[in-house]
């Protein structure tokens, strides 16, 4: 009787554990590896990501004239005022180049924050290429998406669309407290 | 004698004023009368634009798009809008992102091989017909992080469990 019990219970419990691990952490990737990219900052200057390794790095790939990407940049603010930038790098990219955004909208958005909210978004900005490399490997699902990588360049948690203060600061004190 | 001399000048000088200003006017393409049926789309649906444009040597017309909610904008789309009568062009989308609340769209003109953008424009979105403003997040591409397939894969494994338990203990 007890051998009996025991397969299908066997059985079930593989097949929970399968399941569970398939999709419990869907959005928490711990230790997957990025994949490097390069953009053109603002000023013209053709960076990478591996550049940022060594700090923790806040992916913000947005666009132009995007509401939810503007609700977004007033999160980063609160991160960039609260966190070092010996520890912490935030890159917000325009990933909808090869649709047809361009620098100079871009800078119009900056600037908008300035005049209207008083606001100086003072971190790193930059263009994905006109194939949308970056749109392509990082945002295909729309924008904005967040992506958190540790010191090494490891993606630790990703996100598709607006994410709040709150979240954002508990993943990256996490991501710190880790290294 | 003098007054001709005068006249006639004035003629050229006005005559060049007007080229020039002609000139200006061909060179910037402009849309006007934007048609949008149905005007209050509603998500998922079909909409047609049709748009009067005007301007010298247009090759090419675009209409540019995206479906946006107060959490994310989803992939911007780019489609050719068809010439159906002389200045006048439409092309039908179809909306694709259920949750959407509304699209902001804009036209690129190519006009003697240069490409002029129009204004964005923000249309507002109802939700289809039916939609009772479900919750449901099985399957949802943009909250990732709540339960949903695994846990109804849960209850039929148990299910199948109990199946086969009671099933071998009535032998």
């Amino acid at each position: 009787m007890i051998s009996e019990i025991k397969k299908p219970l066997f059985l079930f419990l593989v097949f929970l554990f399968v399941f569970l691990t398939m999709f419990v952490g869907c959005t928490e990737k711990k230790s997957n590896a990025a994949d490097d990219f390069s953009f053109t900052t603002l000023d013209g200057e053709m960076k990478h990501l591996s550049d940022f390794y060594g700090k923790v790095i806040v992916l913000d790939c947005m666009a132009v004239n995007c509401q939810p990407c503007m609700r977004e940049m007033s999160e980063l603010k609160k991160i960039s005022e609260n966190y070092s930038k010996n520890d912490v790098t935030i890159l917000s990219i325009d990933v909808w180049i090869s649709s047809g955004e361009t620098a100079s909208m871009l800078h119009d958005t900056i600037d908008a924050f300035k005049n209207q909210d008083n606001m100086t978004l003072d971190w790193t900005f930059g263009l994905d290429d006109v194939h949308g490399t970056i749109e392509n490997t990082y945002a295909s699902a729309g924008v904005p998406t967040l992506y958190i990588f540790d010191k090494k360049g490891n993606i630790y948690y990703s996100h598709v669309g607006y994410e709040d203060y709150q979240m954002l600061a508990s993943k990256l004190n996490a991501v710190l407290e880790k290294i | 004698m003098k007054n001709l001399t005068k006249v006639l000048l004035c003629i050229v000088v006005m005559s060049i004023l007007a080229a020039t200003l002609t000139q200006v006017n061909a060179a910037e393409p402009s849309v006007r009368n934007v048609n949008i049926s149905p005007s209050n789309p509603t998500v998922l649906s079909n909409v047609t634009f049709t748009t009067e444009v005007t301007g010298e040597d247009i090759i090419a017309v675009s209409l540019i798009y995206k479906e946006c909610d107060l959490n994310i904008c989803k992939l911007i789309k780019n489609t050719t809008m068809t010439k159906i009568s002389d200045g006048t062009y439409q092309t039908t989308i179809t909306l694709s992102y259920d949750k959407a609340t509304y699209m902001t769209y804009y036209f690129e003109i190519n006009s003697a091989g240069k490409w002029t953008k129009t204004e964005y424009v923000n249309v507002t979105l109802s939700p289809a017909s039916g939609d009772n403003n479900h919750n449901g997040t099985n399957g949802n591409g943009n909250n990732q992080k709540s339960p949903g397939f695994e846990f109804i894969i849960s209850m039929i494994a148990v299910g199948l469990l109990t199946l086969i338990l009671g099933k071998k203990r009535f032998r």
